[in-house]
């Protein structure tokens, strides 16, 4: 049996897992065996996904289950993205609860994170088009490691996501993430195509895509593909799993990857996982005015007037309310 | 060309065409993608519900 959710076309014996684990083949059946069953639900400000142009200052359900397609060494969430579900405790929340717990405690969204909802498929997909039903809105925070047609059939039911674009070459792909970059890049031209809201993240990590002509041809395949407006977030690095003997990514490095990113024409450039004074609030593109400040994941002022700079009435991209 | 040759070559570049078609068929045409059915339980411990209130301490 060949699973055919992901680029990876894994071909599963009976009794086998997929190379994300929780796609077993039972009896001759695909079968999900995380449906329902969270390993982590949260109550998260949705800065922290990072999204900052999506209902900023909102609190968002926040689930994952056990399991991930790729297998980063440098993962930060190794602990559940790497475990087998035979190893890890989970609660059962089926689409139902969760739509019902967002309406009860008024989350306006709903997030797919932590992991990759790509390999809760199912699960990521009936629980948001359920939430649409009930006017809930849902969020993605991805590798985007996944094939075509199921891809452009889950985006009916997003409203944003952030992708991880975790470098611009193939054997950084291949080397450290046991992945290839092709099916992200397409994934990221067909969720901007579809017209959700896009952020893209790159965790940049020290010696291995830091390197400043690196980081400038990333940020130019996204202003040709994905446009001038996508936001842009470069994450510090800490040691992790089974890269634990690289240091934190500094925060010159992380400066230097943002005047990068500015000078090659991209509107919003942030900086995470580190405090920064300038990388992490909006400016406007057009009268640089201060749009959105923010320390940490809190906004300590929100100037924008029905998505528009209140200075120059630049219209901002973004969904706002 | 004799006779022989001739349906040779003919098969030889009708098999060559053959899988070339397949090949490019395989890149162009989209995958059909079957969802997976929902297990009834879970593999492992199953605890009872959790509290949602906090913020998570995973990155994302």
């Amino acid at each position: 049996m060949q699973c055919e959710l992901c680029p990876k076309l894994c071909i599963i014996e009976p009794g086998q897992s997929g190379d994300c684990r929780v796609r077993i083949n039972i009896d001759d059946v695909l079968t999900t065996v995380v449906y329902g069953f969270p390993c982590s639900i949260h109550s998260d400000p949705i800065e922290k996904k990072p999204l900052f142009h999506f209902l900023p200052g909102t609190n968002i359900l926040s689930l994952a289950t056990v399991g991930c397609n790729l297998h980063c060494l440098n993962c930060q969430n190794w602990e559940i993205s790497q475990a087998n579900p035979e190893d890890t405790p989970a609660a059962p929340y089926p689409p139902e609860k969760l739509v019902e717990i967002a309406r009860e405690n008024r989350f306006p969204s709903l997030a797919y994170t932590y992991t990759d909802p790509v390999v809760y498929y199912e699960y990521t997909y009936d629980t948001a088009k359920l939430a649409h039903e009930n006017n809930i809105r849902n969020v993605l925070v991805t590798a985007g490691y996944i094939n075509p047609a199921p891809w452009k059939e889950l985006l009916k039911f997003i409203d944003a996501a952030n992708i991880d674009l975790k470098g611009i070459s193939e054997d950084f792909y291949r080397n450290i993430c046991s992945g290839t970059l092709k099916p992200v890049l397409d994934a990221l031209v067909i969720a901007k195509a579809s017209g959700i809201l896009l952020e893209v993240t790159n965790l940049v990590i020290p010696t291995l895509n830091d390197r400043p002509e690196q980081i400038r041809r990333l940020v130019k395949w996204i202003r040709a593909n994905l446009g001038s407006d996508t936001p842009m977030h470069f994450s510090r690095f800490s040691p992790r799993y089974k890269m634990r003997h690289l240091p934190p990514t500094s925060a010159q490095t992380l400066d230097t990857a943002r005047e990068i990113a500015l000078e090659e024409g991209l509107n919003y450039v942030y900086i995470g996982n580190i405090l920064s004074a300038e990388g992490q609030n909006t400016y406007c593109p057009s009268c640089k005015a201060l749009l959105i400040e923010r320390s940490g994941y809190t906004i300590l002022q929100n100037r924008l007037s029905k998505g528009c700079c209140p200075d120059c009435n630049e219209k901002i991209y973004g969904v706002w309310q | 060309m004799t006779r022989r040759n001739f349906i040779r070559v003919i098969s030889g570049t009708l098999s060559t065409g053959l899988a070339a078609l397949c090949c490019i068929a395989e890149k162009v045409l989209p995958r059909r993608f079957t969802r997976a059915v929902r297990c009834n339980s879970y593999p492992g411990p199953v605890n009872s519900k959790k509290n949602i209130k906090n913020v998570g301490k995973w990155s994302g």
